[in-house]
């Protein structure tokens, strides 16, 4: 147990000299192997984990990280925001309410948070900024709109979630979709309490007739088109998930191209892109599963286990307390690493007190989202003010507080009922 | 230098764009024609790796690796400089470390003559690419520390650039 608390203290010292996450992982997992086993045994584990990055169900990582910017360059975000505006623009802070449900449609074909961060705060800030909204009150519903990307499936996380822990991708996208619409509920409720405490942040836009509103529906069949065959064919039994994220890319491919959209330049940016992304999400994996093997061997997951029935805490106190430390950790750490570190400790902990391991990892996406918009590290401010360099982080910052309530308050709700989150797996029969 | 970074960045996108193309291709000759692409799978699993190495040097290069820099608004400058030249160096010689531990590997792949179960491809020639790209991506760091070495010396102010946390899955 000492070993595992040693090798924490190990990584977070090379993470403060600015040593990448995955390689500050992948040292203490290596060392920290060899140290428990052997040199050679640590020198075979960790060749393997290099060659073998290349397994088949791995695919679907770059696969689904290609429909998402495949999809941002087609600009069918701005098609959503317009679908969204026909219908509740006219309403006392609709231009954010807009933007909250376009997050969410555009969620359904990309599966990350920053994408959908980068392709909004492009289409909804202008217009906000046009009416006069509260800078703060704009940007803070873009950010938080946009974690939407990663808990309404298709989701990158998601993904890696289930590899790392062995559940199915299927069952967890399902599990996802509930709790995305209630996460967009709050989001909305959010944005209703501000408008009606200050509606001078959030004045109404202009009215469309009935004409509009159906002009303006009929513009997003290419999402819903899309949405429809990747999922479609997921739970139809059409196809595996790794399959579902090829069709989605060539399908976002083909939009993008039908568009006219992409020139050969454009292309090849999307694809090296798409490329550097996953190589970069890839060592963190292989960093993260080196960093996991040792802490097996550590007997630190099963000292956690012991210290909870020792002192008898309820599964729920566990929970909670967990769903706490995330939050906390969530504000100085990039989501992604916080996740690949925490859930080789928590996760055999939280199963083995008979928690469903999919309503878990539901769970573990909500924390993250929190920690996309939580200063001072909160990945989906960055790329808001990469995007708008005019709106000062502070103002960002300003901004994503009520959102944040909301997001506590739905983190609430689901750990109180489970079923919103495991009806639809259930039903599906997964 | 930028010829050979832009050669690396096309068979990247190339071997991407075939990913995509062969998983499609799977799906509709399977669904529509009856039977899937023959080696589909394992020519996907071999593109992969040529994607994520060929373009690890390029992340790398790029500054995309996520790193925690919270501190670096409190450090001084050169301080700061200093700080990115001695973690380029250790990342780099992790790489190099990694890039040997691989081409042992390979040396065995090669002796048992592995190959693919079903266009019987060789994976030797693969798992060596993978071990020629880590080494690339080892000297990438190692160029990095020393460029920010000689700026920590010479007073130059640091640019925030090299290693600056943008881009992830989430």
């Amino acid at each position: 147990m000492i070993e595992g608390l040693l090798g924490f203290a190990a990584m977070f010292v090379l993470m403060a000299l600015r040593v990448p996450i995955a390689v500050a992982m992948g040292i203490v997992g290596f060392v920290g192997f060899a140290l428990m086993r052997s040199w050679p045994a640590a020198m075979s584990s960790a060749a393997g984990e290099f060659t073998d990055i290349g397994a088949y169900t791995l695919s679907v990582v770059p696969l689904f990280v290609l429909m998402g910017n495949f999809v941002t360059r087609a600009g069918m975000s701005r098609d959503l925001y317009q679908a969204a505006y026909a219908f509740i623009g006219h309403r006392r802070g609709g231009l954010a309410l807009s933007t909250i449900a376009a997050c969410a449609g555009f969620g359904a074909i990309c599966g990350s948070s920053l994408a959908t961060t980068a392709t909004m705060a492009r289409v909804a800030m202008p217009e906000m900024q046009r009416f006069n909204y509260s800078t703060a009150f704009a940007a803070g519903s873009v950010c938080a709109g946009a974690t939407l990307g990663i808990l309404i499936p298709p989701s990158v996380i998601m993904v890696i979630y289930g590899i790392m822990t062995e559940q199915s991708i299927g069952a967890l996208f399902a599990a996802g979709v509930i709790p995305g619409l209630v996460a967009m509920g709050f989001y909305m409720l959010a944005s209703v309490w501000v408008t009606s405490r200050h509606p001078e942040y959030g004045p109404p836009g202009e009215r469309a007739s009935w004409a509009e509103r159906l002009k303006a529906m009929r513009s997003i069949w290419g999402v819903v088109l899309l949405f429809a065959i990747v999922m479609g064919g997921m739970y139809g039994g059409f196809f595996t998930p790794t399959e579902a994220a090829g069709v989605g890319a060539m399908g976002g491919f083909l939009f993008a191209l039908a568009r006219r959209s992409l020139t050969l330049p454009v292309l090849r940016d999307v694809l090296v892109e798409s490329a550097r992304t996953s190589a970069m999400l890839f060592l963190i994996v292989i960093g993260a599963s080196l960093f996991a093997n040792f802490l097996n061997f550590t007997e630190l997951p099963n000292a956690l286990k012991e210290f909870v029935t020792q002192f008898q805490i309820h599964p729920i106190v566990v929970i909670i307390a967990i769903c706490a430390i995330y939050v906390v950790l969530g504000t100085a750490m990039e989501s992604l690493s916080m996740m690949l570190l925490t859930v080789p400790i928590f996760f055999p902990l939280v199963t083995s007190l008979g928690f469903d391991p999919v309503w878990f990892g539901i769970l573990v996406v909500c924390v993250i989202e929190i920690s996309l918009i939580t200063p001072p590290v909160g990945m989906n401010i960055f790329v808001l003010s990469s995007v708008m360099p005019q709106v000062p982080t502070t103002t960002i910052w300003r901004g994503v507080v009520p959102f944040i309530v909301a997001d506590i308050l739905r983190m609430s709700v689901l750990i109180a009922f489970p079923a919103i989150t495991l009806f639809l797996p259930k039903w599906l029969g997964l | 230098m930028k010829r050979f970074e832009s050669l690396l960045s096309y068979v990247a996108a190339a071997a991407l764009f075939a990913m995509m193309v062969l998983t499609f291709a799977d799906v509709l000759g399977r669904k529509f024609l009856g039977n899937s692409l023959v080696g589909a799978v394992e020519l996907t699993e071999l593109c992969m790796l040529v994607m994520i190495f060929l373009a690890l040097p390029l992340a790398s290069l790029a500054g995309e690796h996520i790193v925690f820099d919270l501190l670096d608004r409190v450090m001084p400058p050169r301080l700061l400089t200093l700080q990115q030249s001695l973690a380029n160096l250790l990342t780099g010689l992790v790489f190099g470390a990694a890039a040997w531990l691989v081409w042992r590997r390979s040396v065995r792949t090669f002796e048992m003559g592995d190959i693919t179960a079903r266009l019987e491809i060789p994976l030797g020639p693969f798992h060596r690419m993978v071990a020629a790209m880590l080494l690339l991506t080892a000297l990438v760091h190692l160029v990095l520390a020393a460029r920010e070495a000689m700026r920590a010396t010479s007073g130059q102010p640091a640019v925030p650039a090299a290693g600056a946390s943008t881009g992830s899955g989430s």
